[in-house]
């Protein structure tokens, strides 16, 4: 499980490659597509499926290890992290309303109100199974 | 300090009178795929030459594997892989004559993964060079230097003439080269979303210099493209340096600027601006901001 | 399992040998064709020369059929045309077909390239040489001679004879790296007469050899330089 990863390199796209990794990553996560303990292929498979440089993945999986998302076991691979992650709630706080801060800029500049905009968040939560919950 | 697989020292090149590179100046680590980029007759094709000694600097050196590329030894050269969209080979020779020549003018030679190559890319044997397309030539090219198991791969365009199959099948095969211990490639190419996916560094050449010379990662934060708003009419007079292209736009104005650090963002706020974006940008834009002078059509 | 590690310090020993030889064996089959064109020169001359004898030969004071003697020149004359034309052809094709572009990026040096082909020039001339002094051996030993035999006087004319195809050879290699194939042909051509013309002067000789020896390690040196350094 977790060798056969679909993920699409965009090449038009001014996003830095690692980053899109990154990004896809955690999108197949919170889509529940990637589960914790699930098994990340290797460096080397990915690089060669995707035919990028291996140095390239190695920056993304560094990446999501510091972010918390993954961890990496010497000899074992890289492992989808627990999902109560180490990132302390400040830092969950600060990354997600940075997020949230773009978004409701994007709603005014489209003159959309905060009611439209709620309800769509609501749709898209639901797509996600995003709900009340803690953890 | 370990020497890198591949140096180039103060590289001048002259030729009949024109000055072809002026002082270029890099190095290649081991283990790393650098992409050298430029225009067309920026030099790409010289530096590669020099450094495979088919041709002389007229001042300078460069250094392949250690050796001076003047004085390459064959235990150096068959170590080494060459691909040039130029490189003929030789045209009326079958492919299985050329072939047993190289096989005969070798060092290592795995022909069962020589063999593999051929039936991927779908080679004939018994054709002669000279009617096969450019494409397959540039195969034939590529098996031909991966069957000696190269510790440094040389590339010189190798994907010109391929179709998208084919370039895809070279890129992987770069990849899966460079994933053994040691392995280096040197490769200048057009195509830069394919240098944008393997190349760690990023060498480009402009006019004969090498204007930038770093790591593809450093390159994107070194030079950014702004769109900064101001309140008033944009101003004419931001006196900085290392301003790649700049245009006004009534209170908008547009500016792509090397090295961008604080000094620079610290010049740029004097001026109060309402607002002030980066606007990311791709290896192509990149590319052409530093070797465009002037500005492309759409941005007059 | 001795004899595997013997195999195996054969194989080293013998890799740069097995390149030699790969590299002589492509000069080889490239120009086949100047090799036979080599083997013709002989060929005819020696056909003139048996017609001749078959209709009785004649000897000179010094001991030696007249047919050799009249032969020497034309000999000459064919075979250093035939060298400086196979040295110019050699080198041309190298630069038209840019065999050398491909043959240096592989684990070979520029010298062995040369080599290779200088080899292939030996072979020319022996191949034009080696009949002319059998034939002539051949003539000596089976006609009874009426006066003692000059060997003086054959061994000079041998020698000058090779001395002039390898000098001319030697010319047309120099001159053979150029864009056509009939310039460099003509160029190589219009040397050796002038070479030829020396021997003409000086005659048969010491003289005359050490000139052309001369020449030949001039040209040799000169052309070995230029290919060594010479854009591909």
């Amino acid at each position: 499980m977790g060798s056969i990863m679909q993920i699409k390199i965009d090449n038009a796209s001014t996003r830095p490659i690692y980053q899109q990794i990154i990004d896809q990553i955690k999108r197949d996560i919170a889509l529940g597509r990637l589960k914790a303990a699930d098994k990340l292929p290797t460096v080397r498979q990915l690089a060669a499926q995707l035919v990028l440089n291996p140095n390239t993945i190695s920056k993304a999986y560094r990446q999501l290890e510091q972010d918390g998302i993954i961890v990496t076991r010497p000899g074992a691979g890289a492992y989808v992290a627990e999902l109560s992650s180490n990132l302390s709630k400040s830092v969950r706080k600060k990354l997600l309303c940075e997020q949230i801060e773009l978004l409701v800029v994007e709603a005014v500049h489209m003159q959309i109100d905060a009611r439209t905009l709620g309800e769509w968040f609501d749709g898209t939560a639901k797509k996600f199974k995003f709900t009340d919950s803690e953890e | 300090m370990e020497r890198g697989v591949i140096e180039v020292r103060d590289l001048v090149k002259y030729y009949g009178g024109r000055c072809i590179l002026d002082g270029v100046d890099f190095e290649v680590p081991t283990g790393c795929i650098y992409g050298l980029l430029g225009r067309n007759g920026a030099g790409k094709t010289t530096i590669i030459r020099i450094l495979m000694g088919l041709e002389t600097a007229t001042r300078g050196r460069t250094f392949l594997l250690g050796e001076n590329s003047r004085r390459l030894e064959p235990r150096q050269k068959s170590r080494v892989g060459y691909v040039a969209e130029a490189h003929q080979l030789i045209q009326n020779y079958k492919v299985a004559r050329l072939v047993a020549l190289c096989k005969g003018l070798s060092r290592r030679w795995n022909d069962k993964f020589f063999k593999q190559l051929m039936d991927t890319f779908r080679l004939p044997m018994e054709r002669k060079v000279k009617e096969l397309s450019g494409g397959m030539r540039a195969q034939l090219n590529l098996a031909l230097a991966m069957a000696i198991e190269p510790e440094v791969l040389i590339l010189d365009d190798p994907t010109l003439g391929l179709d998208t199959v084919a370039r895809r099948q070279f890129l992987a095969l770069a990849i899966d080269l460079i994933q053994r211990d040691g392995r280096t490639i040197l490769f200048s190419s057009h195509i830069l979303s394919d240098v944008e996916r393997i190349a760690e560094r990023i060498g480009i050449l402009v006019a004969g210099k090498l204007v930038v010379d770093c790591s593809l990662d450093e390159l994107k934060n070194r030079i950014k493209k702004l769109r900064v708003i101001f309140p008033q009419d944009a101003p004419t007079d931001l006196h900085m340096t290392e301003i790649i292209r700049q245009s006004n736009s009534g209170r908008e104005m547009v500016i792509t600027v090397a090295n961008w650090n604080q000094q620079k963002k610290a010049m740029i706020e004097t001026f109060k601006p309402a607002s002030c974006d980066e606007i990311p940008m791709s290896l192509e834009e990149i590319f052409i901001e530093c070797t465009h002078p002037e500005p492309m059509p759409d941005q007059i | 399992m001795n004899v595997r590690i013997l195999n195996r310090c054969r194989t080293k020993y013998n890799s740069r040998d097995i390149k030699m030889f790969t590299l002589i064996k492509r000069e080889l089959i490239d120009n086949i064709a100047l090799l036979l064109l080599a083997a013709i020169v002989p060929a005819i001359i020696i056909t003139i020369v048996i017609k001749g004898v078959l209709e009785g030969v004649a000897y000179l004071p010094i001991g030696i059929p007249v047919i050799m003697v009249r032969i020497l020149w034309p000999y000459l004359l064919c075979g250093a045309f035939v060298a400086a034309g196979c040295g110019a052809a050699q080198m041309n094709d190298d630069s038209q077909r840019k065999l050398s572009t491909f043959l240096s990026v592989l684990a070979t040096t520029r010298g062995r390239i040369f080599i290779a082909r200088t080899v292939l020039g030996v072979m020319l001339i022996l191949i034009m040489f080696v009949p002319l002094v059998v034939t002539d051996v051949v003539l000596l030993k089976i006609f009874a001679r009426p006066v003692p035999l000059d060997m003086n006087f054959l061994i000079r004319s041998f020698a000058t004879i090779l001395a002039t195809f390898v000098c001319c050879y030697a010319i047309g290699l120099q001159v053979g790296w150029r864009s056509s194939k009939l310039m460099a042909i003509l160029f190589g051509v219009a040397l050796s007469a002038a070479l030829i013309l020396v021997v003409a002067i000086k005659g048969f000789g010491v003289e005359s050899i050490i000139i052309l020896v001369l020449f030949t390690v001039a040209s040799l040196i000169w052309t070995w330089h230029k290919f060594l350094s010479l854009p591909l």
